[in-house]
């Protein structure tokens, strides 16, 4: 056969080809070869199983009933599940950076240290499932809450930020989250404002196929693996670290650090770049909207009604931030305004199971030692209130628990 | 009765072609999505 046209190619092409592609059951057969393709490779090519207790915080937490669930921040799987030991008290514990105790020689977690004086609860060992997640929003919050209520724990406890709570210019961290989330996010109407406004089509797409097909859902692990591979042959190397207390660097030496575009939109955009790093946490505080205007309402009141309605006992609690910075009447006035317009949400999902503390710790406590206005270096008064809290709404909710702390450390 | 035509001789390479597609198509797709997952680890560096 002459070639002369397009015609004549795709006449030659149909001929062999017995015309495949051409009508829609052919590319209806074609997909479904796709999808089966998808799955054979899953199963060709297992991917490597991550080990949760190397993960970056669990080797500070070897030996003890405590893990953090949450995988690298680029993994779309975004946290690994424990099976559940129905001998032990499990406790689901999600917050960001505020959950930790950064003391440069005695870093720690507030609920490892929660649990050393709470040890036991209704005569069980307490574990603790902590879904740590650096740099959290509130829709991560709310992420890992349907995550955690999923594991059907016996507590779970809620670390909020004021800082971020309800900051209208950084709503989402943890994107990776969405694919993993979706499936406990969809099943309420509620929430579909905000999936329709945080997500995106292939988020979507992406869990539905994750759901069933390996070689999609466990992608970063070959990405690891594959990066690890192609690392050995690449000639490029990476720019070294910044030297540690020396100047901090400016100009794209600073962005080379980055790894992330909020760390660039935080720094170039959300707050102006005069402000020296203390100054940084309060001007954030103090962009909080409190006028019912923004999404964080939206995502706050689905998060409380989901804690409340899933009949889990559940305590969500404001995080202390360093008293020193309330003396700026502004500060303390924008905390204020958080609390009251936290304290009306709670009220307005209130149920029997769910305890909002709205008021931040450093209104309940004393003696509180702070790096910077966010994170503790002492945590010991909010873990002896955080106990005591979790022992008092227990026995509320249930007269028979057993939660008896052991005793306070006396006082040097 | 008359025995149904199943016209192999054109299906067949039609069935084959649409599997080729789908397989090579199935692979690209995770290849493409395994080479834009990030997996250096990711360390907070403060805010």
């Amino acid at each position: 056969m002459k070639i002369r046209n397009v015609k004549d190619v795709a006449q030659l092409l149909d001929r062999r080809a017995g015309s495949a592609l051409g009508r829609p059951l052919s590319i209806l057969r074609t997909l479904i070869w796709v999808v089966v393709g998808a799955y054979v490779i899953g199963l060709l090519l297992p991917a490597p199983k991550v080990v949760l207790a190397k993960n970056y915080y669990n080797h500070r937490l070897t030996h003890l009933r405590a893990r953090d669930l949450v995988l690298d921040k680029n993994d779309p799987r975004g946290w690994q599940h424990l099976k559940r030991n129905p001998h032990r008290f499990t406790i689901a514990w999600i917050g960001g950076s505020t959950i930790q105790k950064v003391d440069p020689k005695h870093p720690g977690f507030v609920p490892v240290d929660v649990m050393r004086r709470l040890p036991h609860i209704d005569g069980k060992p307490v574990q603790i499932n902590m879904y740590l997640m650096e740099a959290s929003r509130t829709f991560d919050l709310f992420a890992a809450t349907a995550d955690a209520l999923r594991t059907k724990p016996d507590l779970v406890v809620l670390d909020l930020n004021p800082i971020w709570l309800f900051n209208p210019n950084d709503i989402q961290s943890w994107t990776n989250f969405n694919p993993a989330a979706f499936p406990s996010l969809v099943t309420d109407p509620g929430n579909w404002p905000l999936l329709s406004a945080l997500y995106s089509p292939s988020d979507v797409a992406l869990s539905l196929a994750s759901g069933h097909l390996a070689s999609i859902r466990d992608r970063w692990s070959y990405a690891k693996k594959l990066r690890e591979a192609i690392d050995k042959m690449t000639p490029l190397t990476e720019p070294p670290p910044p030297a540690p207390g020396g100047p901090k660097p400016t100009g794209l030496e600073y962005i080379a650090t980055m790894q992330e575009a909020q760390n660039f939109w935080n720094y170039y955009r959300n707050l102006p770049r005069n402000i020296p790093s203390p100054k940084r946490y309060p001007a954030a505080l103090m962009q909080a909207a409190t006028d019912g205007s923004s999404l964080n309402d939206m995502i706050v009141s689905q998060m409380l009604d989901m804690m409340g309605d899933s009949k889990i006992p559940a305590l969500a609690y404001v995080s202390a931030v360093d008293p020193s910075t309330l003396t700026d009447p502004a500060v303390d006035a924008a905390l204020h305004r958080i609390e009251d317009h936290l304290h009306a949400i709670a009220d307005d999902n209130a149920a029997r199971t769910l305890l909002v503390q709205w008021r931040s710790g450093t209104r309940l406590v004393r003696g509180l030692k702070f790096r910077d206005m966010a994170h503790m270096i002492d945590d010991e008064p909010m873990v002896n209130e955080l106990t005591e809290t979790i022992c008092s709404h227990l026995a509320e909710i249930d007269s028979s628990t057993v939660c008896t702390p052991k005793p306070r450390k006396a006082s040097p | 009765m008359s025995r149904p035509k199943l016209d192999l001789g054109t299906r067949v390479p039609r069935y084959l072609v649409e599997m080729a597609v789908g397989l090579v198509l199935a692979a690209l797709i995770v290849l493409a999505l395994v080479a834009t997952v990030g997996s250096v680890p990711f360390i907070y560096q403060g805010f």
